[in-house]
């Protein structure tokens, strides 16, 4: 079974139910959450961040595709890449989990997913896991986005 | 205040350049700059040189190689910007009257293809979130559903900065391109195709700055620089969080840097007779119209069709050909701008001569995020 890689397994949490979810922060005085968790809140400096599980489900804001294999990354090619908006209004910089990234529409209802991803060139490298956004119905996107991902 | 002027500058024609190095390709964009100048060893107090990728005391070997040591040389990193800020440095030295004459270089020699950033932290780049031309694109989709730009906006761009490549010996790419070409070419991550995205290269610039009474008669202004990093909240501006907020109340670093420039010039985005804009991308430049108040947002179809912004029309953008024709040396680039607007504002640029320019705006931005705005007057 794959490890969280130590990078990232400080983002990435399971329920009770086995569920994914994702661990930023809040602060009461700003009532802004963010990810990954700060030392502050990231938009008003705001020194009174606590531990806050995220929603794990939002709607698509951006997509595209990355075709070839950017420097350092081991993984399949080609993969989805985006922004997710999440339910509390929190903008998520994500990879897209779905057979064909280009055909989603923005505004399309997302869930998080995890996925393991090869650690290096070799075999025995291991994995790491990353957090990811897959589509969850094939509900059409809100008329202000007709222009769609694609 | 002490007045500043460009009293001479020099340039490596950005490209591919073999085995040369950064430091052979500074030596010469600055021997340029100083013969123009009129500037010799002894003449001058500091340098500050500008590079992202050319490590430890890259500015010190460019001055060795000269014989000009002996005086101050700092090496200067803001992303995309670096250029800009060395240029602030070296004007704000002057102004204060600490020195009289300053060297500002700028010297690159990127990797070759996907540009690999010491910004991302190795996971990132392992998890597949570290794809610096995705961002971009996820930057123009966005350009898209919000500003009403469509994929034929995007390939327009191009078209009108590659026609003015075509009149830049000091250009990488130097054909015209049809929208239909530019569509046709390799779809990198969509809506951007290869040749929506410019090239890292190579290449050099230098600018000797010196108090405006000692300067050559007939030298260009420098009527403000300014450098501004990001306000936080955006998911998708160039400091690439991993996450972010509704960012409509928030102002671009590109907008915090011109609004402060235009207030320190007293002037405006219609005092300007030309501006060389950062076109990392095709959206980066039509993002950036209404980011420096050329235009308001949504208009930038119409302006593209209707060539205002082209060479001959109200206010030439990118006269260089930008950096879609002239490819992108981090550290050089910024003052690759500024040698477009220096020749523009003499008039001697040639082919691409706008007419009549007597102010000038250059602005950069990039990875930080580091924003720089800076306005030349003949």
């Amino acid at each position: 079974m794959a490890s969280a890689g130590p990078q990232t397994d400080s983002m990435i949490s399971r329920n009770g139910d086995g569920q994914a979810i994702l661990l930023g922060g809040f602060s009461e005085q700003s009532q802004h959450s963010h990810f990954p968790r700060a030392l502050v809140c990231p938009y008003t400096g705001a020194n009174d961040v606590v531990d806050h599980e995220l929603p794990s489900t939002g709607v698509l804001w951006a997509c595209t595709v990355v075709n070839s294999a950017p420097p350092g990354y081991f993984g399949p090619v080609p993969y989805g890449f985006g922004v997710v908006q999440l339910e509390d209004g929190l903008r998520i910089l994500t990879r897209i989990a779905a057979d064909d990234p280009a055909s989603l529409q923005i505004g399309q209802p997302m869930g998080l997913i995890i996925e393991d991803l090869p650690a290096g060139a070799d075999q025995d490298a291991g994995t790491m896991q990353i957090w990811a956004f897959a589509p969850t119905s094939d509900d059409t996107a809100s008329d202000d986005t007709a222009s769609g991902a694609r | 205040m002490k007045a500043v002027a460009l009293a001479g500058v020099g340039m490596y024609p950005f490209g591919r350049h073999g085995d040369l190095t950064a430091t052979e390709m500074g030596a010469t964009a600055l021997q340029a700059a100083l013969s123009e100048a009129g500037v010799h060893r002894g003449e001058f107090q500091a340098t500050f040189c500008a590079t992202a990728y050319g490590g430890v005391a890259a500015g010190h070997r460019v001055l060795s190689s000269l014989a000009l040591t002996g005086g101050p040389i700092i090496d200067v990193e803001a992303g995309c910007a670096s250029g800009g800020a060395a240029l602030g440095l070296g004007a704000a030295a002057i102004q204060s009257g600490q020195y009289d004459t300053v060297l500002v270089l700028g010297i690159e020699k990127m990797p070759k293809g996907m540009i690999r950033s010491s910004f991302f932290p190795s996971w990132m780049e392992t998890a597949g979130l570290a794809a610096t031309p995705a961002y971009f694109a996820l930057r123009a989709q966005r350009l898209m559903i919000e500003q009403g730009i469509t994929s034929h906006d995007l390939a327009d761009l191009v078209v009108k900065n590659r026609a003015n490549g075509v009149l830049n010996s000091d250009a990488m790419f130097r054909s015209a391109v049809t929208r239909e070409q530019v569509l046709a070419s390799k779809l990198v991550c969509y809506p951007l195709h290869l040749w929506m995205l410019c090239s890292p290269n190579e290449g050099a610039a230098a600018v000797v700055l010196q108090r405006a009474d000692l300067a050559p008669p007939g030298s260009v202004r420098l009527l403000a620089t300014s450098l501004r990093s990001h306000l936080p909240g955006s998911v998708l501006d160039e400091s690439t969080p991993l996450a972010g907020l509704s960012d409509s109340e928030i102002t671009p670093p590109s907008t915090l840097a011109a609004e402060d420039a235009y207030e320190r010039a007293g002037l405006g985005p219609a005092d300007l007779d030309l501006v060389e804009c950062q076109d990392t991308d095709a959206a980066r430049e039509l993002l950036t119209w209404p980011e420096l108040g050329l235009c308001q947002a949504g208009q930038q179809a119409q302006i593209l069709a209707e060539g205002s912004f082209a060479l001959g029309g109200r206010l030439p953008v990118n006269s260089s050909g930008g950096l879609l024709s002239k490819g992108e040396p981090l550290g050089a680039s910024a003052l690759g701008q500024i040698v477009e607007l220096v020749h523009q504002l003499r008039g001697d640029a040639g082919h691409r001569q706008v007419e009549a320019a007597r102010v000038g705006l250059a602005h950069t931005i990039g990875r930080g995020a580091n924003a720089s705005v800076t306005i030349l007057q003949a």
